[in-house]
């Protein structure tokens, strides 16, 4: 082990100034890239795949939206979660445990994409939470999370 | 003599022996009535005969009740013990909708 990290540490003595100028590069082409996503707020939210000019959703399917989302989430998800997803909808008092509050949920796509599609009990988490996955197309489901990392934004 | 009239008693306080059961069916997305009358005591029944969850439920004021997600071939049954109109829907399909009178 000594002997891979005294290489290493030769190997990337000699190139350092390499990388420090390959690093900076990258860092201009990430801020120019991010500033032509996110020029204004509207924009950005339209963007498939980037909420605030940031990349939240990379292998959502073609077709996945905000407009969607929106739509799937007032028809689907506004009963038990509220309007702004505090999980305070008309149906939470009847529930135990209380309806997930989606501003501050901080679960990975993977897993949001797993809860909503096989529901609650799948999952290890609340039987209240229903399977959508016979009800909402896999577009809908990659939108419904689109607009989930919206609701994040309003805390 | 007094233990048997006792037991007669109760089982007049803790049950309504004349209660009569109704069946409300969720079939294509939609109740199989939209309407219905009952009296104050009776049972209804809510079998689910789709393919897929129902999750049946009302917020009225007269009943409230969550019967949770259950599959097809599943039923669950509900006491409507005051009189009043009680508004009932599913949670997994927000088209679904009929009312229930109590007299």
């Amino acid at each position: 082990m000594p002997l891979t990290t005294q290489r290493c540490v030769k190997s990337c003595g000699d190139s350092s100034w390499l990388a420090s100028g390959m690093f900076f590069a990258l860092l201009m082409g990430a801020v120019f890239a991010n500033f032509a996503v996110a020029s204004s707020p509207e924009q950005a939210s339209s963007e498939r795949g980037t909420v605030g000019g940031a990349m939240v959703a990379s292998a959502m399917l073609e077709g996945a939206s905000l407009q969607t989302g929106r739509k799937v989430f007032n028809r689907q998800c506004v009963l038990c979660h509220g309007h702004l997803g505090r999980g305070d909808g008309r149906l939470a008092a009847q529930l135990t445990p209380r309806p997930a509050n989606l501003v501050k949920s901080r679960l990975s796509n993977a897993e949001l994409k797993a809860i909503i599609s096989q529901g609650g009990d799948a999952v290890g988490r609340s039987s209240s939470m229903p399977a959508w996955q016979e009800e909402l197309t896999l577009v809908e489901i990659d939108s419904l999370i689109l607009f989930i990392h919206q609701l994040r934004k309003l805390k | 003599m007094r233990s048997k009239i006792a037991f007669i008693m109760l089982l007049f306080t803790t049950t309504n022996v004349w209660a009569a059961e109704f069946v409300v069916g969720q079939k294509a997305k939609a109740f199989t009535a939209k309407e219905l009358k009952i009296k104050a005591g009776d049972v209804v029944s809510f079998p689910n005969q789709d393919p897929f969850f129902h999750n049946v439920f009302s917020l009225s004021p007269s009943k409230t009740f969550d019967l949770g997600s259950y599959p097809q071939g599943q039923t669950r049954k509900v006491t409507f013990d005051k009189p009043g109109k009680v508004d009932v829907e599913c949670a997994i399909h927000p088209n679904m909708h009929m009312t229930i009178h109590v007299e």
